[in-house]
Parts: C-alpha cells; sequence; structure tokens
C-alpha cells in the first residue's frame, strides 16, 4: 500500500478507464501541488491482468508511441481479462528527451522504490507494492534511447541458474522480430532494483523488448513496436486478436550473455559506425572508428568485432567516452541453453 | 582581413601541412588564450583550390567524420591544385552534442561575421575574409542535426543568377547522389547570414548537401558522404581518377525534389510529442496522415493527426520528438524523375 500515490479511479472499473496516478508534491512553483501520471484501465472483468509499461526511459519513444496506440484503439471487444497501460512512465523525461529524470534518477534503477521519496521514488514504491502484485504480466517496453540503437527485437535478461530462464525464452518470441537478443543479467547491478528485475522475483511473467532508438522513432520502428506489442497481448491471452500465429513468432535468438559480446571505447572521441545493426561479422572485422576532430593528424582508432555474430546495438550519441558502450554483438542460436 | 585570427600555417606552401586557425581569446579560466580550429591544407602545383568545411553545426556529424578521414589520409600525390580542410567549424557545439555554440550562436546565421565580435563571430569573418577570397569552391557538408532526419543527398538554393546557377546545379549532380533537393530561399531570413549565402555573395563556386542527420551516424550515411565527396573532387579535377556519371555507371538518373514553391513543410500544429508515421522516400498525397502529435499529460485525449498539405515525397521527417508549435516535422517535395523535367516544370 502506498500512502503518497493513488490512482484517480478503481483499478476494478471494467470498460476504458482513462485517469491518473496522483502524487503528493509541493515544489518552489506550487504547494499543495499532485504530480499527474496518466494511467488508462482496459477492462472487462477477468483475468489476465497485464501491465503495459512505456516510458520507462524519457527519450525511448517506440514503447511509448506503442502503448498510447493500444490505450487510445484498442477493440474492447477483443479483451479478455484485464490492461493496465501506462503510456509515459518518466514523464518529465520524455518531455526532455533524457534518458533519466530532471532529478538524475534512473527509474529503472529504483525499485522497490521509497513511500516518502521523490516523486520517481514514489511511483517505483506504487508500482512495486500495488500494480505489479495486482498484475499476472508486466510488459516493459524499451529502445536504446539516445545513446544506443537495436536492431528491434523483443530481449529476455536470462538469469545462468533457475527455473525464470524458460519462461522467458518462450515469452520472448511472441515479439515477432526477426531476433530474440539474450542478455545476461546485468553486471554490477542489483537486478531487482529494475523495474522487470523486480516483477519477476515477484513472479510475474515478463516481456522486454529493445524497439530501435537514437532518440529518434521511425515509422518503421514503431510499426515494429505495435506489431510486436499486439503478439505479445494475444500471447498472454489478454486479447483475442489471435496474432500470436506460430508461424510469426520469434525463430533466432542472438547470445549476448558472453562478456566479450559488449564493446567499448577505448578513447574519447567521435565514433562512425561502419556497420548496420542486424549486420553478420566475423571475430576480428572492422566495425568502427574513433576520430579525432580537435586532433586531425592523430590516426583514427580502429575498433573490431571482438567475436563473431550479429551486430544488436550500434552507437547512438557519436561523441563517446571511455568506457562507453559502442556495440554489442553476439552469435545467432536456435536454441538458448 | 582579421586582425583578430590568424592561420598556424602558410597556405600557399606545396605538399601537406595541418595546423590551426587561432582566434584571440580570453576567457574566466585562461588568460591570453587562443580558441584553436584545425585546418588541413594539402596542395600539388597548379589548380583549383577547394575549401572543404563540416561541422558548420555541431551535432551534424557525417560531414565532420569524412573530412576528418580526408584530412589524415589524402596525399599532395593523389590530388591537383589544392584542398583546404576544416573538419569541425563549431568545436564545442559537436563535443556537447549540440546544433548551436554554448553561447547560443547559430554559426549558419552570422556571415559576413565581425572582427571584434564573439570567437564564432571572428572565425566567420576570418573565413569570409582571409579564406573564401583566395578559394575556387567551396564545399559546406550539413545534415538534419538532432531535430532532422533528410534523404542523403546533395542540394541547392535555385538561385536568380543564371550563371551562378549554372555552377551551382552542376556541382550538386556531381556528388552522385541518388536524390537532390533543390530549394527557394528560406523565408524569413536573410540569405547572406548564412555560410553559403556569403560564398555565393562573393561569386564562388559553392556546394552543399544534407546528408543524413538525428544527430548521429549510421554506416550507410557516412558511405553515401564519402563516396559523393569523393566523386565531386574527382568532377572538379582535384582528385585523381576518372569521374564518372550515374549514367556512366549504369544507375538511374538522379531524381530531383523540387522545393521551390508551395506547401514543403509540414509543421507542428500545437506543442507534443511527434511521431513519425511516414519513412523518408514514402510517397503520399495531400491530406495522408504524415504523423501524429502525441500529448502524454492527458491519458485520455486523442493524438492531433498532422497531415500532408501536398502529394511529393518524403524528403525530411522528424529526429527529435518533443516539438513546439511550429517547428518543422517533415519536408514534401515533388518529385521530378531528372533534372530536365525539374528545368521543364518551373522558371
Amino acid at each position: 500500500m502506498s500512502g503518497t500515490v493513488t490512482p484517480s479511479f478503481s483499478l476494478s472499473a471494467t470498460g476504458h478507464t482513462a485517469g491518473y496516478l496522483k502524487v503528493g508534491d509541493s515544489t518552489n512553483s506550487s504547494g499543495w501541488a499532485t504530480f499527474h501520471l496518466p494511467i488508462i484501465n482496459l477492462n472487462s472483468g477477468s483475468a489476465p491482468k497485464v501491465l503495459v509499461i512505456g516510458g520507462n526511459h524519457g527519450d525511448e519513444y517506440e514503447g511509448q508511441f506503442a502503448a498510447a496506440d493500444l490505450a487510445a484503439k484498442l477493440d474492447l471487444a477483443k479483451l479478455r481479462g484485464q490492461i493496465i497501460v501506462i503510456p509515459c512512465l518518466s514523464l518529465p523525461a520524455s518531455y526532455a528527451s533524457t534518458r533519466l529524470w530532471p532529478t538524475g534518477e534512473n527509474f529503472n534503477r529504483l525499485f522497490p522504490g521509497d513511500e516518502n521519496g521523490s516523486i520517481a521514488q514514489k511511483l517505483a514504491h506504487y508500482l512495486a507494492t500495488e500494480l505489479i502484485p495486482y498484475c499476472d504480466a508486466v510488459v516493459d517496453l524499451h529502445s536504446g534511447g539516445r545513446g544506443h540503437y537495436f536492431f528491434p527485437s523483443g530481449t529476455a535478461s536470462v538469469p545462468t541458474t533457475g527455473d525464470g530462464a524458460a519462461s522467458l525464452l518462450d515469452n520472448v518470441t511472441a515479439w515477432q522480430t526477426e531476433y530474440a537478443i539474450i542478455f545476461p543479467s546485468q553486471p554490477r547491478t542489483n537486478v531487482t532494483a529494475l523495474l522487470p528485475g523486480f516483477a519477476a522475483a515477484a513472479g510475474k511473467s515478463i516481456f522486454t523488448a529493445e524497439l530501435g532508438g537514437a532518440a529518434v522513432a521511425t515509422a518503421r520502428s514503431v510499426g515494429i513496436a505495435k506489431r510486436g506489442l499486439a503478439g505479445v497481448l494475444s500471447r498472454i491471452g489478454v486479447t483475442s486478436s489471435g496474432e500470436d500465429k506460430p508461424e510469426l513468432r520469434t525463430k533466432k535468438f542472438v547470445d549476448m550473455r558472453a562478456p566479450e559480446a559488449y564493446h567499448n571505447a577505448p578513447e574519447a572521441g567521435l565514433y562512425e559506425n561502419l556497420k548496420p545493426a542486424g549486420s553478420a561479422v566475423r571475430a576480428g572485422e572492422l566495425i568502427g572508428r574513433i576520430h579525432f576532430t580537435d586532433s586531425p593528424n592523430r590516426p583514427a582508432v580502429d575498433i573490431q568485432a571482438n567475436c563473431a555474430g550479429v551486430i544488436g546495438v550500434i552507437r547512438g550519441y557519436p561523441r563517446v567516452k571511455v568506457g562507453d558502450c559502442i556495440a554489442v554483438i553476439g552469435p545467432v542460436r536456435e536454441t538458448i541453453d | 582581413m582579421s586582425r583578430t585570427a590568424s592561420c598556424t600555417i602558410d597556405l600557399a606552401a606545396e605538399g601537406k601541412s595541418s595546423g590551426y586557425i587561432q582566434i584571440g581569446d580570453s576567457t574566466n579560466t585562461s588568460g591570453w588564450a587562443n580558441h584553436c580550429v584545425p585546418i588541413i591544407s594539402i596542395k600539388n602545383g597548379a589548380g583549383p583550390r577547394l575549401l572543404l568545411l563540416a561541422g558548420n553545426h555541431g551535432d551534424e556529424y557525417e560531414g565532420q567524420i569524412v573530412a576528418t578521414e580526408l584530412s589524415r589520409r589524402l596525399q599532395a600525390s593523389e590530388i591537383r591544385g589544392q584542398v583546404i580542410i576544416i573538419p569541425c567549424l563549431s568545436q564545442e557545439a559537436s563535443q556537447n552534442g549540440n546544433r548551436l555554440w554554448n553561447n547560443g550562436a547559430n554559426f549558419n546565421r552570422i556571415f559576413p561575421g565581425n572582427e571584434d565580435g564573439t570567437i564564432n563571430e571572428k572565425l566567420a569573418f576570418f573565413l569570409s575574409n582571409n579564406l573564401f577570397p583566395t578559394c575556387d569552391v567551396i564545399v559546406d557538408m550539413h545534415s538534419g542535426g538532432r531535430s532532422m532526419a533528410f534523404i542523403p543527398s546533395s542540394n541547392m538554393v535555385w538561385v536568380s543568377d543564371l550563371a551562378l546557377r549554372k555552377v551551382m546545379l552542376a556541382n550538386m549532380l556531381a556528388w552522385n547522389t541518388e536524390y537532390h533537393m533543390i530549394g527557394g530561399e528560406q523565408p524569413s531570413t536573410n540569405p547572406y547570414s548564412l555560410l553559403p549565402g556569403d560564398v555565393v555573395r562573393q561569386g564562388k563556386s559553392l556546394s552543399t548537401g544534407e546528408f543524413g542527420g538525428c544527430g548521429w551516424t549510421t554506416a550507410e550515411t557516412v558511405k553515401i558522404i564519402r563516396d559523393g565527396l569523393h566523386d565531386f573532387m574527382r568532377a572538379l579535377g582535384i582528385l585523381n581518377g576518372e569521374y564518372k556519371t550515374r549514367t556512366e555507371r549504369g544507375l538511374p538518373e538522379a531524381k530531383i525534389l523540387d522545393f521551390r514553391e508551395g506547401d514543403a513543410y509540414v509543421t507542428a500544429p500545437c506543442d507534443g510529442i511527434y511521431e513519425n508515421c511516414v519513412d523518408l522516400e514514402d510517397e503520399v498525397k495531400a491530406g495522408d496522415l504524415v504523423g501524429q502529435l502525441h500529448d502524454f499529460n492527458h491519458p485520455d485525449r486523442k493524438p492531433i493527426p498532422v497531415y500532408a498539405g501536398r502529394a511529393g515525397v518524403i524528403s525530411v521527417v522528424r529526429g527529435y520528438p518533443p516539438v513546439m508549435t511550429g517547428d518543422v516535422v517533415c519536408t514534401i517535395g515533388i518529385l521530378r524523375k531528372n533534372i530536365a523535367e525539374f528545368e521543364a516544370a518551373g522558371n
């Protein structure tokens, strides 16, 4: 229970209800203020219950458009349960086109949140204590943001042990993307601080995707996001649209679990992508270069692929610092062990 | 001639040399400071002198990458005449991922500059007074920056001076890109305050292009600008190697996107988060949906549809999704299947 966040309507209301999560606030410009986060409830009064999140990160727009489209257009005659949609979770960050909130908070590192913390922490606490426990499945829509561009793909962060892996690997095929990208649990990170990690630990069925990026949403990438989301909702069984056809499911996995999958900039400079996302490369093949526009005599630093595979992620924002991730490459597999 | 900026290398010297345009400065953190803009000269005997410019806007990286690469690789033995390269004009804007300088200056609106003004104004004055008059051809490479993505292409303004128009047209076609965009002059803007406008004012041969955008680069966009620049330099007779037109390579003639008149620019009718519903090169009819504006603050508000004002080809789409009323969200060019059809269609 949260004493600092309340919805403007009852989640048990049936039909289409649009309203807000209201968060108590008090700012320099507004006393007795209430932060309003839009939320839409689509409910036929039965299970399964699904939470759909867009804009966990502000500058990842593909999922925000897909979630907003779902909330506005879903045919209630095809609804077989309940879908709760938050189209733009990090609202101030989306309007600022930044990954993080203006406070510097990464919403995807705040769980389980804090009832008496910042606005973002209060919202995370409400999700952790009310919305996520209420639902059976959680759909969290991402893309690369300004920093990266993903070959649009369903994703799964697969634990090395435990029985969560099988259901995640099954779920990820519902996105109908050419590849599914398989990540390890993120190193040096408390996985339950992430929204999907928290929901997975709570025993929920998890669907995540990285649907483009570079802080630009094209008609093509948004189309992939909308079709993928429809496939996921059909798989969960919360819609009767019939869009989870076996022949449309993702068949190939790009395995990003090895440490050598991640390529980091060895120098600060201007990074040039030499290969499109989705291209196959050999180990040692040139994939990018770092240029030095302030000392043009200096040779460019070549970046070679650490391993053979498909480039799942390329660089968005070209100005890189030492250690910035510039590419992620993994082998293509038919099955994941 | 500028008294507040100078070049550390002798631009008349044969061979390859590199150094800086130095501009006197004095800042909170540095007295007797110099703002240094890298400049490279490659010269091999008599022939045309080309000035190659990139990073006029900081977040347009495609040109900066190929200009930096060319600065390193090009040797005097590979050319006839001279190539002077400034790979990144707006250094601090490029470092910060911004179109504009930190003081808010748009380098492409401050010409002919001011010898006693800000650093960027002093740099513009140096270009306008010291460099442009000594060069035969000036190339200014752009892309959409963070806010826009263009179909990568060389382009031109359909200037009224017929002799200049002929030169600029030949320059544009020499890049051999699949499309070219030809526009009228930008409304409500002094054309001579732009770098290319200052070049035209001085009667010099100019070539420009918009080679991508969105504040990033892809392998595809950088290949287009790199190949195009090499073709352009061969067509001028500066770079060794035989120049071949698209036709001579068996490629279809370049398509022209005509922006001379009509409702080419689609603008946002209100503030919001803009979703592109069309991609570059899509053909649209007047009244087709090209995008929609979301109000993420109001969950029950339907997105505001944005429609094409005329038929044509989507030439520019929006990069940065948060828009304000009046921001350009896409442009629609009228497709002319070649330059002959373009010329027949207009004045």
